[in-house]
């Protein structure tokens, strides 16, 4: 007996369906072919005949198959209809508010129905809404987590950085120094709480392979003006802060979930913080990352105040301002005590230089501070993406004309049986409300994806992202967005639809009403333009600066083969400063000698590493008036071979040798820029005598002039520098002038064609640690990623507001053909009829695209004038170009006006093909 | 054989009036109408199931799963008193539609 049952399954192969109905098409019709096939054989047929015949029944099994899944569909949305009907029923019999509701319902029902039977257009206005809405709501996740949202500590707006500018030559800004801090404690007259902190890095050591942790040297009262309670233990208090007091710490919480897996017994163990045993005595809040450092170890800041002096002015501050307090006054208030701080700490090496610097407060908030020139960038982003929103939304309003226009006998007719104007923009609204709020559903989703995309790429540089969330504020905004988008291209044809239209509608058809079209599309195309303008001329600055940067000269050579690290060789390690530069010499030669290896530079900073020192400079013969303000420079400690193997030219004389630091010798090298503004000349700095400390100089002699280095990135110009040999001798003011001076923490760059070879970093660390094993080697990173870095938030603007771009010119030249491409067909009567009577052809092509370019015209020029505010507000960004930079404006402008003229190419073609008789008829 | 179009539009009476007083299962329908028109109205099996299921779906037609001695289990389908009312209204319809048409086109009524 043949299997019927499994030859039609295998014929047909239906997809799974509800309640298994398949089983049941399949059965009975394999019952079906087996009634024809046991016919056959009763009537003589052989058995092969038989089962041919049957066969032949089901005809071809994919026609079979389609036509039965065609018919499932409908019975699956026909039970979904009827159960949704039922439901409505029932509720419009409770009446009230739900009967509302059951209308409402319907005609969500209908519209979807309506979308659903035009699935191309639905498609194309879903895709082109969710790219425009999931970019702005990407954009606007991160301008809400890191700009608009308070900061997350209690009472935020009331809290502010204290910090101070220092007037005149070398000015700039200045931190807070503790003997300030102690001043304002005692004497201020606005803060509720204020403290002070210094970052650094924390080795710890004595627990397997040693670790470098950011660390954070505090007052308490950082705490207390953040409002910060730690989450087990206690905080940092004032016993913590007296020099006498035994070492203590407070963990990071990211560092205690990481190290301790969030282990609250670990209050009361022992660490060896750099080289020194530490008790635990509690965990910060997480909350603490919020002030833009996540450190993994608290330490108390213990000053003895008797010794203490107005200087060392590296550090950060928060205060939080008493109820009431303007930030004038809070100035104010500081400016009053600044003085007072030179007679409550007198002395120091460096009180004469601060008396002179012309210190001024600088209190501002602290989110400013912490946000910075992220908000700028920010916005500017927005921006962009708001336009290419606005553009989509415009483009989305064309195509709702298009088919209102088709529509509008349809609606004349209902205006004159006493429909009312709500009733008949309701139907044009509810379609393009489910769109909007259609589109926002996959834009949501698409923005979840590009953040993520975003933050671990380009935007990873921004602050606060660690409170970076789908935040309610962020789903709002996106539903207003939707549905704004929703109101805004549905508003169109419904506005345009007025009363007054309705006599003309039924008069004259299509003609008039299409002419209205025009108008209303013309206005919408100028707006396109406009808006592509915007984002093409933004995104033509970054593209100008990016390639400003691209050729600029950073002072060093082949960054790609540098490999950059920190190291930080603590006290008991190395107690003296001789000890300290004996083990720094002894890693560079260990370094020296692993294969590839062909230079090792060893100075506090590597350029672009974020380290350095600012201090003031004096050169022999330069007259420093005591009533002028100390001039400061930038000075860096290095080893020999820092030129070379950073492929620095040497513009003259020569560079330190390790012999000269063995001896001491009182020499210098200083920075081409150094050299021209104090002698005019490379030449003739050489021999020059210049010092750190003016009373009695210790004068070292300039042996060299180095080529100028942008030590803070492409986009900055390099600083005046001076480099001074690893060790100094009675360097400071008040130093003993055998007392040698270095510095424990050191940037290290090693030269290599190796550099991107991951054994050549484990051999690097084994080098270190065949000197000290207890080195944590940290921020091991190329100099050439070091150097892009410093580019991240030009290039992270220059990609999106390149996307931004050239979505915004393809959704915007998209409109000016639609514009015209629909008027012209709307003209084919009226063209047709130019022809002929006589009208040259190419004379009806010149005036669509007339048309055509003045509304690119119109765009262009009101889209300049937008373009200049944006571009000031970008100010900031940009780099060797100027914010109305006119050949970026010039190309913008001369490219849109061209597209769009190609764009009106095609439809004045069209027009000039025109048969007029064909024209004529069809009228 | 009449021509596709020709039956499209009264594929659903056919069945309809096929299971007019009696319950059918699907094989049985089409035999029915194959011989009750002498082989000249025949369709695919595929039309057939899908217009029962259409016709089911919208009430007119009930299937019941019946086990008959000596027989495999089968769906028999029967008219519901919806669906008796659409053959009513189909039949009158079609009526006055074919004699329009004979008139129309010069024939008279058989």
């Amino acid at each position: 007996m043949r299997d019927w049952n499994g030859w039609v399954r295998e014929q047909l192969s239906l997809p799974p369906m509800e309640g298994h109905r398949e089983e049941r098409i399949i059965a009975e019709i394999a019952d079906h072919l087996e009634g024809i096939y046991r016919d056959a054989l009763s009537r003589g047929a052989s058995p092969d005949e038989a089962e041919a015949r049957a066969e032949g029944e089901l005809g071809s099994a994919a026609d079979a198959s389609a036509e039965l899944l065609h018919t499932e569909r409908r019975h699956r949305s026909a039970e979904v209809r009827r159960r949704l009907e039922r439901v409505e029923d029932r509720a419009r019999r409770r009446g009230g508010v739900w009967a509302s509701l059951a209308d409402g319902m319907r005609d969500i029902r209908l519209a979807l129905r309506a979308l659903g039977g035009r699935p191309g257009f639905s498609a194309t206005v879903i895709v082109i809404l969710a790219v425009g809405i999931g970019a702005t709501t990407a954009i606007f996740t991160l301008l809400d987590a890191v700009v608009l949202s308070p900061l997350p500590f209690d009472a935020a707006d009331r809290l502010v950085r204290i910090a101070h500018v220092q007037q005149g030559a070398g000015g700039g800004n200045v931190g807070q120094c503790a003997a300030w801090h102690f001043t304002y404690e005692d004497e201020n007259r606005v803060f509720q709480d204020l403290g002070m902190w210094f970052n650094g890095t924390a080795a710890i050591t004595g627990t397997g392979e040693p670790e470098a942790v950011p660390l954070m040297v505090t007052t308490g009262g950082v705490f207390r003006a953040l409002r910060l309670n730690p989450v087990v233990g206690r905080g940092i208090t004032a016993e913590d802060e007296d020099p006498d007091s035994p070492p203590v710490i407070v963990l990071g919480h990211g560092y205690w979930m990481r190290r301790f897996g969030g282990d609250p017994e670990v209050i009361g163990r022992t660490l060896q913080v750099n080289g020194t045993p530490a008790e635990i005595v509690g965990v910060a809040s997480p909350e603490l990352q919020g002030v833009g450092v996540d450190p993994g170890v608290i330490a108390p800041l213990q000053v003895d105040k008797s010794t203490l002096f107005v200087g060392n002015i590296g550090a950060s501050a928060v205060a939080r301002l008493r109820e009431g307090i303007t930030l004038e006054q809070a100035n104010a208030d500081v400016a009053r005590m600044l003085p007072m701080a030179f007679e409550k700490f007198p002395g120091g090496p460096v009180i004469e230089s601060m008396r002179r610097a012309q210190i001024n407060p600088a209190v501002q908030p602290f989110k400013s501070w912490i946000v910075g020139s992220a908000a700028n960038l920010l916005w500017i982003l927005m921006v962009g993406v708001a336009a290419v929103l606005l553009i989509a939304c415009a483009n989305v309003a064309n195509l709702f004309l298009v088919r209102a226009e088709a529509r509008t006998g349809e609606m004349a007719v209902r205006t004159a049986m006493g429909a009312s104007g709500a009733r008949i923009g309701w139907e044009f609204l509810k379609e393009s409300l489910l769109l909007g709020v259609a589109g926002g559903v996959v834009g949501l989703a698409l923005a979840q994806v590009g953040l993520r995309a975003l933050v671990s790429g380009d935007a990873s540089q921004l602050p606060r992202l660690q409170e970076l969330s789908l935040s309610p504020g962020v789903f709002l905004f996106t539903v207003g967005v939707s549905v704004a988008c929703g109101l805004l291209f549905g508003m169109v044809p419904v506005v345009r639809q007025r009363r007054g239209d309705v006599a003309d509608a039924l008069k004259s058809g299509r003609a008039a009403s299409g002419r209205r079209r025009g108008r209303t599309g013309g206005v919408l195309a100028v707006v396109q333009m406009a808006l592509a303008l915007l984002v093409m001329v933004a995104s033509g600055l970054m593209l100008r600066t990016a390639l400003a940067l691209s050729s600029v000269d950073p002072g060093f050579r082949e960054p790609e083969d540098v490999l950059a690290m920190r190291l930080y060789i603590p006290a008991a390690d190395a107690p003296t400063a001789d000890d300290l530069a004996t083990q720094y010499e002894a890693i560079v030669h260990r370094l020296e000698e692993v294969p590839g290896v062909t230079g090792v530079a060893l100075g506090n900073a590597i350029p672009m590493d974020g380290f350095g020192n600012v201090n003031p400079f004096y050169a022999e013969g330069q007259a420093h008036d005591a009533a002028e303000p100390s001039v400061t420079r930038r000075h860096k400690w290095i080893g020999q071979g820092y030129f070379e193997t950073l492929r620095i030219p040497l513009v003259a004389g020569r560079a330190f040798t390790w012999h000269d630091i063995h001896d001491r010798l009182a020499v210098a090298v200083v920075s081409e820029s150094l050299a021209r503004t104090y002698w005019g000349s490379a030449e003739a700095a050489m021999g020059q005598k210049v010092a750190a400390r003016p009373d009695p100089p210790q004068w070292y002699e300039v042996i060299g002039v180095a080529g100028d280095v942008r030590e803070f990135g492409l986009s900055q110009d390099p600083p005046v520098q001076v480099y001074w040999p690893l060790v100094t001798l009675a360097f400071w003011q008040g130093n003993a002038p055998d007392a040698p001076n270095a510095w424990r923490g050191m940037g290290i760059a090693v030269r290599s064609h190796r550099v991107g070879n991951a054994d050549l970093l484990g051999e690097v660390r084994d080098a270190v640690w065949s000197v000290n094993s207890n080195l944590p080697v940290r921020n091991l990173r190329t100099l050439d990623e070091l150097e892009a870095q410093s580019m991240t938030r030009t290039s992270f603007s220059l990609r999106l507001l390149g996307i931004a771009a050239a979505v915004a010119l393809m959704l915007g030249v998209i409109g000016v053909y639609g514009v015209l491409a629909h008027a012209v067909s709307q003209r084919i009567a009226e063209l047709g009829m130019r022809i002929a009577l006589g009208a040259p052809v190419r004379r009806v092509m010149g005036m669509v695209l007339r048309e055509g370019l003045t509304l690119a015209f119109a765009g262009v020029a009101i889209g300049l004038v937008f373009a200049v505010g944006l571009a000031r507000l970008m100010a900031s960004l940009l780099y060797g170009v100027s914010p109305v930079d006119p050949l970026t404006y010039g190309a913008v402008a001369a490219a849109l006006v061209a597209v769009a003229a190609a764009a009106s190419w095609l439809p004045a073609r069209r027009a000039a093909r025109i048969d007029p008789m064909t024209a004529l008829r069809a009228e | 054989m009449f021509s596709p179009e020709l039956k499209k539009g009264s594929l659903e009476l056919l069945i309809l009036s096929a299971l007019d007083g009696q319950a059918r299962h699907g094989y049985e329908i089409g035999k029915h109408l194959e011989s009750r028109s002498g082989g000249r109205i025949g369709f695919p099996v595929s039309t057939l199931y899908s217009i029962l299921y259409r016709m089911e779906e919208r009430g007119w037609v009930k299937g019941r799963w019946v086990e008959r001695k000596g027989e495999r289990r089968r769906c028999y389908y029967s008219l519901t008193n919806e669906g008796k009312k659409v053959l009513a209204a189909q039949r009158k319809e079609w009526t006055a539609f074919a004699a329009l048409v004979h008139e129309l086109i010069g024939a008279s009524p058989a």
